[in-house]
Order: C-alpha cells, then structure tokens, then sequence
C-alpha cells in the first residue's frame, strides 16, 4: 500500500510521476484527474524523451471544456507513480501545458482501474491500495 | 554534513527561482512527498523554452516554482482512427 499526503489548500491532488523514455527519464508534476478516463502527458516532454507521433498505437479524440482535440495513445517504457512501477502502461500525448500552470500531465481513471484509491478529505491523505 | 556544491533544497529552490519553470538535476526525490534537494540546471518562465534547454539530458526533473494550477479537464471519449 501506498500513501501520500497532500495539501488540503491547494484544491486538487499533485502526485509525482517518473517517466521513462529511449533517451531518458524524467520526474513530472501531474494532477490526479479522476474526471478524466485516460492518462494524458505533455507532448513535448514525450518528444524529449525520444518518443514520436509514430510510436503511436491510436489516435483519440479529447473531449473537454475547450472543446475538442486530437491525442495519439502512446505505450510507455517505464512510469511510476504513487508507488506503482508500470511497463505496460499507455499514455495520451497532446499539448496540455499553460505556462504558468505547473502541470505537465494528468493521471486518469486508467491508472486507478483495479486499485483501491482512497481520498481522505479531512486529513489530506491519498492513499492506493494493491 | 555539507550539501554538494549548487545543491538547494526544494525551498531555497523556490525562493532563489520565482514563479519559473526549473530542470534539476541530481534530484532527490522520496517516492512519497515532495522532491527534497537538487541542482538548478535550467529556468526559464516559459515553457518551451525550458524544454529546448533540457534536450540532451539523460535524467531531470521539471518543475514549476511558482502556484500550481488544475486546468480544464479533457475525457477521452472516441477511439478515431488506428495508426
């Protein structure tokens, strides 16, 4: 079991996430997005690591607030986060980066299926049961 | 026992680098909380930017310094087309 605390201000869940890439590694600031089906990473950071739109194994049509946009599904070499090590794992590649928001991708409901992912709202504690 | 050379913490990091994009390097990160230490290779306030300078790294760390923020969620709803 894995547990986290979190800032109880902030509003929303930051978990750390560790990606790995052909041509390296990299930590991200990633928002725990229960409202979103599917993991989504910055598509720069992905390029930087030496993936490309041709790894791609799907294209995905993105529909939110901002209206729609096209992602290409991409298999990841290695991503851990909240205790996980996963080398089977698929993320959404789109550009998703504001400049002054701070996040470089969102951890969905993919990452969470088959786990038991508690909210304590009242301590600010995260923790993933597997 | 005294910090390598350059090596900051995450405070001093956020104090010294304000409201900006930094790539560390020899980052130390516990796998719960927060990154601790690392060393400042790159900052820059735009996003882009920062990236083009991390490149040929082997392994860091990007992070924002300043108030983070949630955005306007995206679903994925439709597969479209297999590549």
């Amino acid at each position: 079991m894995w547990t986290c605390d979190y800032d109880l201000t902030e509003g929303i869940i930051w978990v750390t996430v560790h990606i790995f890439g052909p041509r390296g590694d990299r930590y991200l600031n990633c928002i725990l997005d229960t409202g979103s089906s599917q993991s989504i990473i910055d598509v720069a950071i992905l390029d930087s690591l030496g993936y490309s739109a041709q790894m791609g194994i799907r294209t995905v049509i993105l529909s939110g607030i901002g209206g729609r946009l096209r992602a290409y599904e991409l298999p990841i070499q290695r991503f851990e986060t909240m205790g996980l090590v996963l080398t089977s794992f698929s993320v959404l590649a789109q550009n998703i980066v504001p400049d002054n928001f701070g996040v470089e991708g969102l951890i969905g409901m993919d990452l969470i299926a088959n786990r038991v992912l508690t909210i304590d709202g009242q301590k600010g504690r995260l923790t993933l049961g597997y | 026992m005294e910090k390598p050379h350059n090596l900051l913490t995450w405070s001093e990091i956020k104090q010294q680098y304000p409201n900006q994009w930094v790539v560390l390097i020899e980052v130390e990160w516990p796998d719960m909380g927060e990154i601790s230490r690392g060393v400042v290779f790159a900052h820059d306030t735009n996003h882009a930017r920062v990236l083009e300078k991390q490149r040929d790294l082997k392994s860091a760390a990007i992070l924002w310094t300043g108030k983070k923020r949630g955005l306007s969620l995206f679903t994925a709803i439709s597969n479209d087309v297999d590549l």
